[in-house]
């Protein structure tokens, strides 16, 4: 008996646990696979939540809760059935307050589904902001904004406990409202078994008897009911899983699409219409044909679409309208796999991950062997800082590369682009935010970069453009010029007033004190 | 091994300003070979502190440093030679390539930087308020050293394979977590 317990328990653990693992790992894989879509509306706290708390409740259900309920609703049969020997009329009587109960918990478990399904949203909220605030950490500090923040949290915190108590209560008014009921059943036993003895039809020690069984009836029935309550609880979690699990991923490997294992390079727009939004268009009826090898500089003010441009060549949206061709292929025809993995990006504040350099630069070609990695850490000059480093490249970054200056971040991420070999390339502001010296060894190893690949580029200092074999201006969502930059100066149109504009302000910064390299650049645009 | 772009470059004065240029040095900016054939290079020490380099036939470098590129992941390749001002001169992916005395210096070079204690056996580990103290016995002997913050002074280097770095700087590395005893196994469990 014992034996098979502990059996019991072993296997129900295991399972558990593995159903548990089954879960996390599906809910991963979804979030992974799932399109940016998804995360332009949800904040990554709150996602996080989801893989952690919510998986924990129904970890915790699966293991310490659903294993037991067929040995306790068993249990409590076989009481049932000896009080039911013992004297059918006083168990009866014992069971008189039972369909209040069952009614009762019929009619608390939206209620209490309710406030734990509260308890969890505030909970990914408070993670959300635990998140947003620590990642932030430094613009908290530079503005000195800790006592606000920490008033923000305690909001929060403050919230999951006015939640957590509001559902201890609930749950606590039907527990003891359940417990009374059940007194009742006792106070009968007595009455009617008193009744009993006193005509002679059942003896003392009969109904003392009776009684001890009938407080075994209770260990049962007091698990179903702390089982109820969990059950409602990670049924809460549950439904937020698998909110995210329905969620449909990208079709990354989708069998109708094309593979393409070697891209040339050539990108066509074909009057592409798209917007987040789909009734806000962010960009309108664009027509580019952009021929392999070339260089193309895209050109705006701010919100004017640069960015959302190059998410539609990496097909991280669906276009509205229109076609949008790689090589002659329409994207969505293209297998995902293929596409992306010939797009290299280089953006302004480049993703790292907290693991040593050289694994960050063999982030695209994991089989990449250390002679390449070097040599693309030369080509991005990247090589002498890195070894400069008391672990050379097998310095850990930190989180976000937080070790790093911006500088060494940008160049891991070109000697990253480097060793991915792309045939498309995307550099996102890359050159920004960073001192001349710096600037300086990032352009040479841009040159190197964009040499035999379709290049995008967007630069908020027009004259990192001037290498560009065409610009291409947009304004209002659509392309308004194209042409070199010797062209488009010479057009005198909005190309030219953006320059002019340039100028302008870094003239005013001079005046101002505020002086600074790009003065001399601007001074050549013309 | 690659290194880079080789110019020498001489400021040339401004043509109005000889007695400034009579006060001034002129600053003379090196660059380094692009590519440097390793049986070319030859290390020396002349005098016996300075370490110097010459890249037969080229030139020669005073006050040179011997790095690793990658000192944990590859211990004995990718040897790099650093110039007084820190930048690189060349890169030499396996030492063997270099003649025995420039191997034997390497090595020394290398002993003497990354010197590193290979932990046999924990004795004894306590962790308090997230600082670690730990009694081992090492190749080096037995050593007693704090580690503060462990989940950032410990790298895992592989799955087995784990470095230590104390409170003074000093470097301790377990080659395999496997091959320690059981006890061993368990005190650093605790804290890792």
């Amino acid at each position: 008996m014992w034996l098979s317990q502990v059996g019991r328990t072993a296997i129900s653990s295991w399972l558990g646990f593995r159903a548990a693992e089954d879960i996390r790992a599906e809910l991963y894989r979804v979030l992974q696979f799932t399109p940016l879509r998804f995360y332009d509306k949800r904040k990554v706290g709150n996602l996080i939540s989801r893989m952690t708390n919510d998986a924990d409740l129904l970890e915790e259900y699966l293991i310490y809760d659903l294993p037991f309920i067929l040995s306790n609703v068993l249990l409590l049969l076989g009481i049932l059935a000896l009080l039911l020997y013992k004297s059918w009329v006083l168990t009866i009587y014992v069971l008189v307050p039972v369909p209040p109960i069952v009614l009762g918990g019929a009619l608390i478990w939206n209620r209490m589904e309710r406030y734990w399904r509260r308890w969890s949203i505030k909970w990914g909220r408070f993670s959300a902001h635990l998140n947003e605030s620590i990642t932030g950490i430094r613009l908290v500090k530079a503005f000195a904004q800790e006592k606000r923040e920490g008033i923000r949290f305690n909001q929060r915190n403050d919230e999951l406990r006015q939640v957590s108590v509001s559902a201890d209560r609930a749950w606590f008014v039907f527990f003891t409202v359940m417990n009374f009921l059940m007194s009742f059943g006792v106070f009968f036993v007595w009455y009617f078994g008193g009744r009993q003895i006193l005509d002679g039809e059942l003896t003392l020690g009969e109904l003392i008897a009776f009684i001890s069984y009938l407080w075994m009836l209770y260990r049962p029935l007091r698990w179903l009911g702390d089982f109820y309550n969990f059950m409602i609880r990670a049924y809460a979690g549950a439904e937020r899983i698998f909110e995210v699990m329905d969620t449909p991923v990208e079709p990354f490997n989708s069998p109708a699409a094309k593979p393409m294992p070697q891209i040339g390079g050539r990108v066509s727009f074909k009057d592409v219409t798209f917007g987040y939004d789909p009734g806000k268009p962010v960009l309108r009826e664009i027509n580019l044909e952009v021929a392999p090898g070339e260089m193309i500089g895209l050109v705006g003010k701010s919100g004017v679409g640069k960015s959302t441009f190059i998410n539609l060549i990496c097909r991280f949206y669906d276009i509205n309208r229109g076609r949008l061709y790689v090589d002659g292929e329409d994207i969505r025809d293209i297998r995902l796999e293929d596409l992306r993995g010939q797009i290299g990006m280089v953006h302004q504040e480049p993703t790292l991950f907290n693991v040593t350099i050289a694994e960050n630069i063999r982030y695209g070609k994991p089989d990449a062997t250390f002679n390449e990695v070097i040599r693309a850490a030369i080509a991005a000059e990247a090589h002498e800082f890195i070894v400069g480093k008391s672990d050379g490249y097998d310095t850990k970054v930190g989180e976000y590369g937080g070790k790093l200056s911006g500088g060494e971040k940008q160049r891991i991420a070109i000697a990253r682009a480097i060793l991915h070999d792309p045939k498309i390339l995307i550099l996102d502001e890359a050159t920004s935010s960073l001192d001349t010296p710096t600037e300086k060894k990032i352009q040479t190893a841009i040159t190197r970069l964009v040499k035999g690949r379709t290049t995008f580029a967007i630069a908020h200092r027009l004259s990192t453009l001037r290498n560009a074999d065409r610009l291409v201006v947009l304004d209002d969502g659509k392309i308004t010029e194209v042409g070199t930059h010797a062209e488009l100066m010479a057009q005198r149109g909005i190309f030219y007033n953006l320059v002019h504009t340039q100028q302008t302000t870094t003239a005013i910064m001079a005046v101002g004190g505020g002086k600074d390299d790009s003065e001399e650049e601007s001074e050549d645009d013309e | 091994m690659a290194s880079e772009e080789q110019k020498q470059k001489i400021e040339t004065p401004t043509e109005n300003s000889e007695a400034k240029a009579e006060r001034t040095i002129t600053p003379i900016q090196v660059t380094h070979p692009e590519q440097v054939a390793p049986e070319v290079i030859r290390l020396f020490r002349e005098p016996p502190w300075v370490l110097r380099l010459t890249i037969e036939g080229d030139r020669s470098y005073l006050k040179v440093r011997v790095v690793c590129a990658a000192p944990l992941s590859q211990p004995d390749r990718y040897i790099c030679f650093l110039d007084e001002k820190n930048e690189v001169i060349c890169t030499v992916e396996d030492p063997i390539d270099l003649d025995a005395a420039s191997q034997r210096i390497i090595k020394e070079e290398i002993e003497q930087r990354y010197m590193t204690a290979i932990i046999k056996r924990v004795d004894s580990l306590r962790s308090e308020f997230g600082v670690s103290y730990w009694e081992v016995q090492t190749d080096r002997g037995n050593r007693e050293f704090v580690v503060r913050n462990v989940s950032e002074n410990a790298q895992w280097i592989t799955d087995r394979r784990l470095l230590l770095l104390d409170v003074d700087g000093n470097r301790f590395e377990i080659s395999n977590l496997e091959v320690l005893d059981k006890k061993s196994r368990g005190l650093i469990e605790m804290v890792l």
